[in-house]
């Protein structure tokens, strides 16, 4: 079996799952974790299903976990474990996904393997004295809104706060799944295209081959199947901003002709079989 | 292979109506990522 883990109102899930070569799959599943302990159970031996039926833990062949939802209960904490180390094939793994908990370590690992990096530093308890023309940005996967810091007229910073310069709008967002990529580029006029809602479509367009290379390196580093990685091309310099270990895909390929990127997940789910 | 009728109605939950609410972004109404919530943080003006 197949298994989509996660909630039902994730739209990435809803919209995979909406693929006839998906939804037509007798051997796909979807577990809706807010259901475990209510009629849904795990055991040692494998998932209880409402009418009580057995499905056992060798029976399933991967899964595409999106639990992204911090849940806190006993159950999830088990599941986390059968994802990290019992089930095969699991796109991504929970332990590799908390590559998302530090912005700062994966621009470190970028830089280590030749990756451009914007001038990034990070302050905390530190009163601001000039106002440069970079953004600011949450330093964890924690979401924020990408702004510029000329926009912000608090001199003050508490928590950790990433500042980095300003390379432009030119967004490059690569899908990496098992060395296949698709790479799409948005032109926006706010600096976060993703609340720029008058930021023009996501085209498909080719990255060089020295980048492709490096971005499957980075990939396999941290042993993600799946990844979204975003770039700013800025005099055909391509800045690595962040890798996402859990990708929300479904919004880019909206905007492509056919479905690659979910093809590709699908096969790749297969691939067990 | 489980019961089709199970794994009918498990399934039929992703199937349901689309989800509604305001979205505060694309990719807030299109997709999340990383290890937060799936509606986007709401914009306070702070350093956050």
């Amino acid at each position: 079996m197949i298994l989509l883990i996660g909630v039902k109102t994730d739209p990435v899930l809803r919209y995979f799952f909406d693929q006839n070569y998906v939804k037509r799959d007798r051997r796909v599943l979807f577990l809706n974790v807010e259901r475990i302990g209510v009629d849904i159970f795990l055991s040692d031996e494998g998932w209880m299903l409402p009418t009580g039926e057995l499905l056992p833990h060798s029976a399933i062949s991967s899964v595409y976990n999106r639990l992204v939802s911090q849940i806190r209960n006993p159950w999830i904490y088990y599941l986390n474990w059968l994802l990290d180390d019992v089930y095969p094939n699991v796109i991504n793994r929970p332990k590799d996904s908390l590559v998302n908990f530090s912005k700062l370590w994966q621009l470190e690992v970028a830089r280590d393997m030749g990756f451009d990096i914007p001038k990034t530093q990070v302050y905390a308890n530190f009163r601001l004295k000039n106002r440069d023309d970079g953004i600011y940005k949450s330093i964890s996967s924690v979401r924020s809104i990408v702004k510029r810091v000329e926009n912000n007229y608090q001199n003050l910073v508490n928590e950790p706060v990433l500042f980095q310069s300003d390379k432009g709008r030119h967004n490059i967002r690569v899908h990496l799944l098992k060395g296949h990529y698709v790479a799409q580029e948005i032109f926006s006029k706010e600096v976060d295209y993703r609340y720029d809602l008058n930021a023009c479509c996501a085209k498909r367009c080719d990255i060089p081959i020295a980048l492709l290379d490096k971005v499957k390196q980075l990939s396999t580093k941290f042993k993600l199947v799946f990844s979204g990685i975003d770039f700013i091309l800025s005099n055909g310099r391509y800045y690595f901003l962040e890798i996402n270990p859990s990708p929300g895909y479904a919004y880019f390929e909206k905007q492509l002709s056919g479905t690659p990127i979910s093809a590709l997940l699908y096969k790749t789910l297969r691939e067990n079989e | 292979m489980i019961n089709r009728y199970v794994r009918f109605e498990m399934n039929q939950e992703l199937l349901g109506r689309r989800h509604g609410g305001k979205a505060t972004s694309k990719d807030g109404k299109d997709g999340k990522e990383g290890k937060d919530d799936i509606s986007a943080c709401p914009d306070i003006g702070e350093w956050s």
